[in-house]
């Protein structure tokens, strides 16, 4: 059973090289295309058979087309839930369709850059994936996918565009967002300022790993609020162009810190590296905030030099569904906080002799 | 006063923020204000604090209706989607829309609608390559006509010009087929 998320694990996700401009900063670029088939009614409003009867054309399609021949299907019921829990850590699959149900799926390409979520909001959801600011490829590659996927007759009105189950995402369907690290804009508690900035221009700036008050690990991601309107080149310009503000914004930040109490930063960031390349027991996010401070240190010269690849990798490996699968057996919540430790102490050693 | 962020509702929640020698005014719709606060992005008010405790009332609307579809409009009506079968109170109830039919149904709600959600009623991005066959009726393409009139009128130049683009594809997608 265990065999296949473990499989899914170790398959590769193309961000994670850290190839990519301005990849230290900005981890990953993502584009996403909402798309819904005409005559049929969205999923939240579907039956059985409707939903069933979509997941199937969607599905011949990826079969038969040449472009989309190698990718690989899921059917989410027939996956384990350590599967699915994988898959939701990789960002290939939602967590709202990984709840399934019928006509559930998701087909992912060889190298983990595209995936298409069947049935989740909308019909169809083609997302491509690359790392750090590559934006306008990703787009490419999403529209890559989505024409051979128009044979399918798409819902489409020349008036309101591409037709979606909720009015937040019609006309372009399209959300373009980069994932993007900032510990010295938030340490300096720069980011609400710099957030509301980004919402007057139609941005949205959220955190991407906490619920409340904070982001740990200082990780957020800068999306589009629009989606009608606008071109589709027009929309990831914009949040090209506000990541690429924030990263300039970042380096001056650091080096305002840098210039100022230096010695604290030293410090903090030493600490970090000794307590990931010595601790024996650590919490998911603990685990998240050292890494940050070490991707700073790191990417500042303070520290010694760590791959980006590295880095962005750990970010996986040390989550919950991803140790469960290489593991042998089931983990307690000890085992895996002591399994997590092990893990960055491994990695941080390896990476160290590398350079 | 208008919301900060997004520019298109009336802003209800103030926010005055100090940090030391920094002063930082917040002037937010509630769903804007919200949104931010969700995503950790106001300044130092600590989430998990009694509702209550915020003197400028930062929540006194949760539980309102979905954000953007408490519109001016008339109360819902009897209209309903003969091929999903939502009707039109569900619809403003959910914002969602049940089928793509859905859209020409509700038509007349779409409007103001989209333009308070994303700021503009027109698609102006790609379509798809076999799209042409089922664009706009001559009847669809004479509402467009209206409204570039109206846009025109209005001295609304730039809707005006989305408005003119449009109407130049439809005609000659028509011309292409015809
Ligand atoms: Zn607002
Ligand atoms: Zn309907």
């Amino acid at each position: 059973m265990k065999a296949k998320a473990r499989e899914i694990a170790d398959s590769p996700l193309e961000w994670l090289d850290g190839t990519g401009e301005y990849s230290d900063i900005i981890l990953s670029s993502r584009v996403r295309l909402a798309r819904n088939l005409k005559g049929h009614a969205f999923p939240w409003r579907a039956g059985k058979e409707e939903l069933e009867s979509c997941a199937e054309k969607v599905g011949s399609i990826i079969r038969s087309e040449d472009f989309l021949r190698s990718f690989r299907l899921f059917e989410i019921d027939a996956l384990e839930p350590l599967a699915k829990g994988v898959l939701i850590e990789k960002h290939l699959i939602s967590p709202a369709l990984a709840k399934g149900g019928p006509g559930r799926g998701a087909a992912v390409d060889s190298r983990g850059i595209v995936s298409i979520m069947v049935n989740e909001e909308d019909h169809i959801r083609i997302q491509a994936i690359l790392g750090g600011m590559r934006l306008h490829e990703a787009s490419r590659i999403a529209r890559q996918v989505d024409g051979p996927l128009e044979a399918l007759d798409y819902a489409f009105d020349s008036r309101c565009g591409y037709l979606t189950s909720c009015p937040t995402n019609v006309g372009t369907g399209l959300r373009a967002s980069v994932m993007i690290h900032l510990p010295a804009l938030t340490h300096l508690g720069r980011m609400g300022k710099l957030a509301f900035g980004c919402g007057k221009v139609g941005l949205t700036v959220r955190g991407l790993f906490g619920e409340g008050s904070d982001s740990p690990g200082a990780l957020y991601q800068v999306s589009n609020q629009v989606t009608l309107g606008q071109t589709e080149d027009e929309l990831v310009e914009k949040v090209s162009s506000a990541a690429l503000g924030l990263v300039k914004q970042e380096q001056a930040a650091r080096g305002k810190i840098l210039s100022g109490k230096g010695i604290d930063l030293e410090d903090k960031v030493w600490r970090a590296w000794a307590l990931l390349g010595f601790s024996r027991v650590m919490e998911a996010r603990e685990a998240l905030e050292l890494l940050s401070l070490v991707r700073m240190g790191s990417g500042m010269g303070i520290l010694p030099y760590v791959r980006v690849g590295t880095m962005n990798a750990l970010l996986l490996d040390t989550q919950k569904a991803h140790i469960q699968a290489r593991a042998t057996g089931e983990l307690s919540v000890e085992d895996l906080a002591a399994k997590r430790s092990a893990i960055l102490r491994e990695a941080l050693a390896s990476g160290e002799k590398g350079s | 006063m208008k919301c900060e962020r997004c520019g298109l509702r009336e802003a209800e929640v103030h926010i005055r923020h100090q940090k030391g020698k920094e002063k930082v005014d917040f002037h937010l719709c509630r769903q804007c204000a919200e949104q931010m606060a969700k995503d950790g992005l106001l300044p130092d008010i600590p989430l998990d604090m009694p509702l209550d405790c915020f003197p400028w009332g930062l929540f006194p609307w949760q539980g309102a209706a979905t954000p953007g579809l408490e519109t001016d409009s008339p109360p819902a009506d009897q209209r309903a989607c003969s091929h999903c079968g939502l009707d039109h109170s569900s619809f403003r109830k959910t914002g969602k829309f049940g089928c793509p039919d859905c859209y020409e149904v509700f038509r007349e709600d779409l409007s103001p609608l989209f333009r308070k959600i994303h700021g503009s009623d027109i698609h102006r991005g790609a379509r798809p390559r076999n799209a042409c066959g089922d664009v706009v009726s001559p009847e669809g393409l004479g509402s467009l006509r209206k409204e570039l009139q109206e846009a025109v009128e209005k001295e609304e130049y730039e809707r005006a010009a989305v408005i003119r683009d449009r109407i130049r594809e439809i005609e000659e997608c028509h011309e292409g087929e015809g």
